[in-house]
């Protein structure tokens, strides 16, 4: 026979081979998929009686225990009853859940878990330990040690679990792990942004110097600075204002970013700080669009008569959505169609008529 | 001899909390049906007569606010008790259930007790 057709023989046997493989891992895969969820829809309805019961009539936590039978899926189960409960209730039937999470085989297991040398397990690890207290010196360690993981799954949910930590420089160097990662969506970082601040409003000025630091970090990228600025005003790190007002006065290095001088400006809004109005004034003449924008809009609400004359010059702007931005200002403050359209050439007057319609109807509309 | 427990329709899909309200219900004496989505829960109001809806806001198939609205457009219903669970800092979750006629609002998350207290309190007016 001719070697090619030996050839052709062997490629055909070793396709079909890697098809069969293929074939039978798959119905592998979903025959285990399929046996786990049995089994944890069956431990749910074994557990959830029990759980109920312990939360009703109290009794000994440690009675709980013999309803285990080291098996994974059972942890798994248990572990998903109390924290879907502990979700949607407060007060001290919450707190008693709390406790059940603390159970010695739920502990072991999860500790045992964390240490592992699998990413799943250790993500699956720090989804455990993101719902109890981090007390545990060694659990600590061991979630700090994932913040260097170069699985952004893991960094994530160890920063999540860390979020836990009475320790504010814990939360913090937790949240700069995740601000340094490239490709961490803007929800996720805001996520854990809001599960950086512990609740509690007397700690907001520790936690704003430490945010301090975190912003100032040159490894984060200019995105997600802006991300973290915007959030520090809109939660409230009154004690921030200052130092963010001092970045927009002398924007060098790092501060000196589309994207981070649009989020300082818009920061000063939501702080309310009048005083300022002058710093941002002068990013009305910004060479990106983005800043002008933001300086056009935050100064609509808090300038004076004196920058009616700036947004008239910005009507005839390069970039059209300052141009709308100006629009928007005067008719802010008071200007009517004719006042608007003095001076604009000849060849813009339409648009402008335009943007001045479509801010009308939308005013209508509200 | 007719059943004097009150009966109560818990429309829920979130399945711990239903069990959560089962075990409470029926410790408690009263009687109670389940469905887990808007739609049914809406049929069954008119269907088994309850003297108390537990009814959540996000449901599949039809919110609550809808069920509710459909309660009180319904003549044979309208007059029916209605305590809606809605998600705490939702304020304006509570306002329109407010303006669609609810007898009681629980935010989630609740203090079960405090549920079980609105149910008397609501079975007793």
């Amino acid at each position: 026979m001719d070697i090619s057709i030996y050839l052709l023989l062997a490629i055909s046997v070793v396709l079909f081979s890697l098809t069969s493989l293929l074939f039978f891992s798959v119905i592998i895969i979903r025959f285990r998929h399929r046996r786990w969820t049995k089994k944890v829809k069956q431990y749910k309805k074994d557990l959830l009686p029990p759980v109920l019961e312990y939360l009703e009539e109290g009794g000994d936590i440690s009675n709980l225990e013999k309803y285990f039978h080291n098996d994974k899926s059972e942890y798994y189960a248990f572990v998903k009853i109390v924290t879907n409960l502990l979700s949607q209730l407060e007060g001290p039937d919450a707190d008693r859940l709390q406790e059940l999470l603390y159970l010695d085989p739920i502990f072991d297991h999860y500790y045992k878990l964390l240490n592992s040398r699998n990413d799943i397990d250790r993500v699956k690890a720090c989804i455990y330990f993101s719902h109890v207290r981090l007390v545990n010196y060694k659990v600590i360690k061991k979630l700090e040690e994932f913040l260097n993981s170069s699985n952004m799954m893991l960094v994530f949910s160890a920063a999540t679990a860390l979020m836990g930590s009475e320790d504010v420089k814990i939360r913090a160097e937790a949240l700069n792990s995740v601000a340094k990662m490239k490709g961490i969506s803007d929800m996720a970082l805001l996520e854990l942004f809001h599960k950086f601040h512990s609740g509690e409003d007397d700690q907001l000025e520790s936690e704003g110097e430490v945010l301090k630091e975190v912003i100032s970090n040159p490894s984060i990228t200019p995105e997600n600075r802006a991300l973290l600025i915007l959030g520090v005003a809109e939660r409230g790190y009154y004690n921030m204002v200052e130092f963010l007002l001092d970045k927009l006065k002398k924007p060098i290095e790092i501060w000196d970013n589309p994207d981070v001088l649009h989020a300082l400006i818009k920061a000063q809004g939501e702080f309310y700080n009048v005083s300022s109005v002058d710093t941002i004034r002068q990013y009305l003449t910004h060479e990106h669009p983005k800043v002008v924008i933001a300086a056009i809009e935050e100064l609509s609400d808090y300038g004076s008569e004196k920058d009616l004359t700036t947004y008239h010059t910005l009507l005839t702007h390069a970039d059209n959505e300052v141009r709308q931005a100006a629009v928007f200002a005067l008719i802010n403050n008071d200007q009517n169609e004719s006042q608007i359209l003095s001076g604009v050439p000849d060849d813009l007057k339409e648009e402008i008529r335009n943007i001045i319609l479509k801010f009308k109807t939308e005013k209508n509309d509200q | 001899m007719p059943n004097e427990d009150p009966l109560i329709l818990i429309i829920e899909d979130t399945e711990v909390i239903y069990e959560l309200l089962k075990y409470k219900l029926k410790k408690s004496g009263y009687r109670f049906e389940h469905r887990a989505n808007g739609r049914e829960g809406l049929e069954a109001v008119t269907e088994i007569n309850p003297d108390l809806i537990l009814l959540d806001v996000m449901l599949p198939g039809m919110n609550g606010f809808e069920v509710l609205r459909q309660i009180r457009e319904n003549p044979a219903t309208k007059t029916k008790k209605v305590i809606m669970l809605t998600s705490k800092n939702r304020e304006e979750d509570i306002m329109k259930g407010h303006d669609l006629g609810a007898d009681r609002y629980i935010e989630k998350p609740f203090k079960p007790n405090v549920l079980m207290l609105r149910i008397e309190e609501v079975l007793g007016e």
